[in-house]
């Protein structure tokens, strides 16, 4: 995706006078939902952060395996610029049910960490191309580069690309729990099934989630 | 029930019991059926691994999920002692970690202890950050939290401190706000010390209201100093929902890294942001999380006194220099700053609004009152200056004057054809932050757009000569001003700048767009598909699709000749990941998604206008 940069301009003052009346941190899913349908924009936007927060989580989790990412000191801008996307085409649409918003943000998360990985992976990504060698500071902290470690994030991106492919019914499931970050509970008011429905078909994702990996040889989980 | 069915069912019980925090084994689960054991152990397993790698703990409420540090990350730390201390209770607890009250030993004195979470000790940052406690350390500031030592503890790392027991700023402002003399004061007296720590080669990045302490004398201490940041990095938690939530005081390059490396100027930025608010009562831009990201990336801010009438304009100024966009126009120091405050304090002229000979003059009499009889009698002899240098200078300033009034249509013309359609083209957008046709909003004192009879001190003129207005992103629409029309800009504000003729804009200097059929076409389908949910009338929905400067210029989600790259079609798309437009609504065909790509590849020509 091109990196968006910004415009200086001022825009319209209709998109300021926004206040801050959402309790943010107790403010739960749910009543957000809620909120959002009744068409609260505070809502909205409050969404919309969380799932700003759940991307940088992800990142982090994913990049945190790669010891090319922690000898590359800028991953920290790179995250941020993923994030600031993020925000941006979330604002950038309206979408008419929570669930076309949770769907069309874990599209774009997915989407962001797809790039992030391949940002980083590969002969012509920033973290190979790194000469961190001379980096007093994590050689004493054990911090070595590996040239013979599995590429982590090429097998991220692989997981993240297979997400993408699945049946709706199952994307879904791992678009609401694993890329929102929601539970089960929520996942299913978002999607208007019961628990044991969501309970169902998130183990059976899993599974199939686990024999793809295990079938492309892949060692994420090893 | 086939054996499928069983073991998704045993799943299910599995479950249930997971989520009441029951721990159940395989082996309890298939008391009936011990043929599934082995099955439904490797599942159970599957299930666990496969949540762990993906970062996933149905466990967990979700009220932490937005905060918590990953799936297996470390808790909070709760150490039952700290060597050398005894702790006495809990100050404060965050997603860095907890702050006790606690007493030395050895001393006999109450501190403040921070135990840091997750910092795991052989973190690869953490020689840094033992490096920069030491030079705080070492530090020692009337104005900041003295740290007292560093230490490492089996669950992580901790400082103790210094125990400020006043409030901090922000309570101050929601209590008993300070009048502008003691704003002035304050925050003079933190500028300089944050300008210590920065020879010292530490950023704060995180400076805010909160983090000022005050003690009960009112004395501010800044704390927290080169931490918070190094400690994220440490311990891998979210900064997320931090740098959302505080961003009112975050500095644009701090938001967008590609505006330039986050340095001293930023502690500058924010430092004016706290003084914005300490002199209107609220920050420099209030808005929700997404609007307010690009409020201060890209708008200026209001100037104070259209929030607070009184607001001295010397205290304005030197704010609004702390607020620039580009880091190299706001004070090259903290310490500059602080010398500007003190500039006002004791009424001397300051740097953000050079003074006049006049208000030069006024501002020593008000230090110096034994001067009053000279400048009585300073201003006789003015009188009596020779009436023919009068004269000339008089001549001088209305031939400028005369040449500013023949120009000022050109110069509105050359604002129509090069700002308008950023800064008040379009009507339907309603009011506009900045009409760049608006005589008035040009000419207010405190944004110093137009300064009229000095081009030099125009901020439209500086910002025109550095390249940074129009901006690079419009250039293929907006390209550089040519010097001829500078010049024009310039002649009619050396001339004072004086107000357009009564021209009608709309009907004097339409934009004339090329009528381009690909764009007919997509304009149809726009209007069609997707301008119920974004059109020119709904205040909050979203990207109006008819708004072509917005959708190519602006937010992007066309790039004109590369359809591929074009967030847009991506989202029209009709494979798999096509969400637009949403359900129920139908889908584009196929011949209408073609259309829209052919628009964009052949350049994304503007709507026309019928």
């Amino acid at each position: 995706m091109k990196s968006h940069s910004v415009v200086v301009v001022s825009l319209s003052r209709r998109e300021a006078p926004f206040k801050m009346s959402i309790p943010r941190e107790s403010a739960s899913v749910s009543e957000l939902l809620l909120r959002t349908r009744e068409g609260d924009a505070d809502a909205l936007n409050a969404l919309i952060e969380r799932s700003g927060t759940r991307l940088r989580n992800l990142a982090r989790h994913m990049l945190n395996g790669s010891p090319a990412i922690r000898r590359w000191a800028g991953s920290d801008d790179v995250l941020q610029n993923s994030l600031i996307r993020l925000v941006r085409a979330l604002e950038a649409v309206k979408p008419e049910s929570s669930r076309d918003f949770f769907g069309l943000a874990a599209l774009q998360m997915r989407r962001e960490l797809v790039d992030l990985a391949r940002h980083f992976f590969g002969p012509r990504g920033h973290g190979a191309n790194h000469e961190s060698g001379s980096d007093q500071r994590l050689l004493d902290a054990g911090v070595k580069a590996d040239a013979n470690q599995p590429d982590v994030l090429a097998q991220w991106a692989e997981l993240h690309e297979h997400i993408g492919q699945l049946d709706e019914a199952h994307r879904e499931i791992v678009d609401l729990i694993f890329y929102q970050g929601l539970n089960q509970a929520e996942t299913a008011e978002v999607l208007g099934v019961s628990v044991r429905t969501v309970q169902r078909r998130w183990h059976a994702v899993l599974l199939t989630l686990n024999e793809f990996l295990e079938g492309s040889g892949l060692s994420l989980n090893s | 029930m086939s054996r499928e069915e069983q073991l998704a069912e045993l799943m299910l019980q599995w479950e249930e019991r997971r989520l009441a925090g029951i721990a159940t084994s395989a082996g309890e689960l298939c008391e009936g059926c011990p043929e599934l054991t082995t099955e439904l152990a490797r599942r159970i397993d599957i299930i666990e691994s496969m949540e762990s790698l993906l970062s996933v703990e149905q466990v967990r409420s979700i009220s932490n999920a937005t905060t918590a540090p990953r799936a297996g990350g470390p808790p909070a730390p709760q150490p039952t002692s700290i060597p050398g201390y005894e702790i006495l209770d809990v100050l404060d607890q965050g997603g860095m970690g907890i702050v006790y009250r606690a007493r030395q030993v050895a001393l006999s004195r109450i501190v403040a202890v921070k135990m840091m979470a997750g910092a795991h000790p052989l973190g690869p940052r953490l020689s840094r950050f033992r490096t920069e406690c030491r030079a705080i350390a070492q530090l020692h500031h009337p104005n900041l939290v003295e740290i007292f030592e560093f230490g490492e503890t089996d669950v992580g790392p901790y400082f103790s401190m210094e125990l400020v027991e006043g409030g901090n700023l922000n309570e101050r402002l929601k209590s008993d706000p300070p009048g502008f003399e003691e704003t002035a004061t304050l925050v003079e007296s933190i500028a300089r010390v944050v300008h210590e720590v920065h020879e010292r080669g530490i950023i704060h990045r995180d400076l805010k209201p909160a983090n000022i302490l005050l003690t009960p004398g009112g004395v501010p201490k800044v704390t927290d100093f080169g931490l918070a940041k190094l400690l994220d990095e440490e311990s891998g938690h979210s900064r997320t929902g931090e740098v959302l939530g505080t961003l009112t005081y975050m500095a644009p390059e701090q938001i967008d890294p590609s505006l330039g490396s986050v340095d001293a100027p930023a502690d500058v930025y924010a430092l004016g942001a706290i003084l914005y608010e300490l002199l209107t009562g609220q920050p420099p831009f209030r808005a929700m999380t997404t609007h307010l990201m690009r409020q201060i990336v890209q708008d200026d801010p209001p100037a104070p006194s259209t929030i607070r009438s009184d607001v001295p304009r010397d205290l304005a100024a030197i704010c609004l220099k702390c607020l620039e966009k580009k880091p190299e126009s706001r004070y090259a120091s903290a310490l500059d700053l602080a010398e500007d405050l003190r500039g006002y304090i004791e009424h001397r002229p300051i740097k953000a609004r050079p003074a006049g000979p006049i208000r030069r003059t006024v501002k020593v009499v008000r230090r110096r009152p034994e001067l009053r009889a000279l400048v009585v009698l300073a201003l006789f002899a003015l009188v009596a200056v020779p009436v023919a240098i009068l004269i000339q200078g008089k001549l001088d300033e209305a031939q400028l004057r005369a040449d500013a009034e023949e120009v000022a249509p050109l110069a509105r013309d050359v604002l129509r054809r090069n700002c308008f359609a950023c800064h008040g083209g379009e009507q339907s957008e309603g009011t506009r932050a900045l009409d760049m046709l608006s005589h008035a909003a040009l000419l207010d004192s405190d944004r110093r757009i137009i300064v009229p009879g000095s081009p030099e001190d125009s901020r439209l003129i500086q910002r025109i000569s550095d390249g940074s207005m129009p901006p690079a992103e419009l250039e293929i629409e907006r390209p550089p001003l040519p010097e001829e029309e500078l010049s024009i800009l310039r002649r009619w504000i050396r001339g004072g700048a004086p107000s357009f003729a009564s021209a009608d804009f709309e009907s004097s200097s339409e934009i004339v767009v090329e009528r381009s059929e690909s764009a007919a076409a997509a304009k149809a389908i726009f209007v069609r598909h997707c301008y119920e949910c974004h059109n020119h009338d709904l205040v909050k929905g979203g990207i109006r699709i008819l708004h072509h400067r917005l959708l190519v210029n602006v937010r992007k989600v066309v790039v004109p000749g590369k359809p591929d790259e074009s967030e847009l079609l991506q989202l029209l798309m009709m494979d798999s990941e096509g969400v637009m437009p949403p359900a129920p609504r139908p889908r584009l065909s196929k011949d209408e998604v073609s259309a829209i790509r052919r628009w964009i590849a052949e350049g994304a020509r503007p709507f026309p206008a019928e």
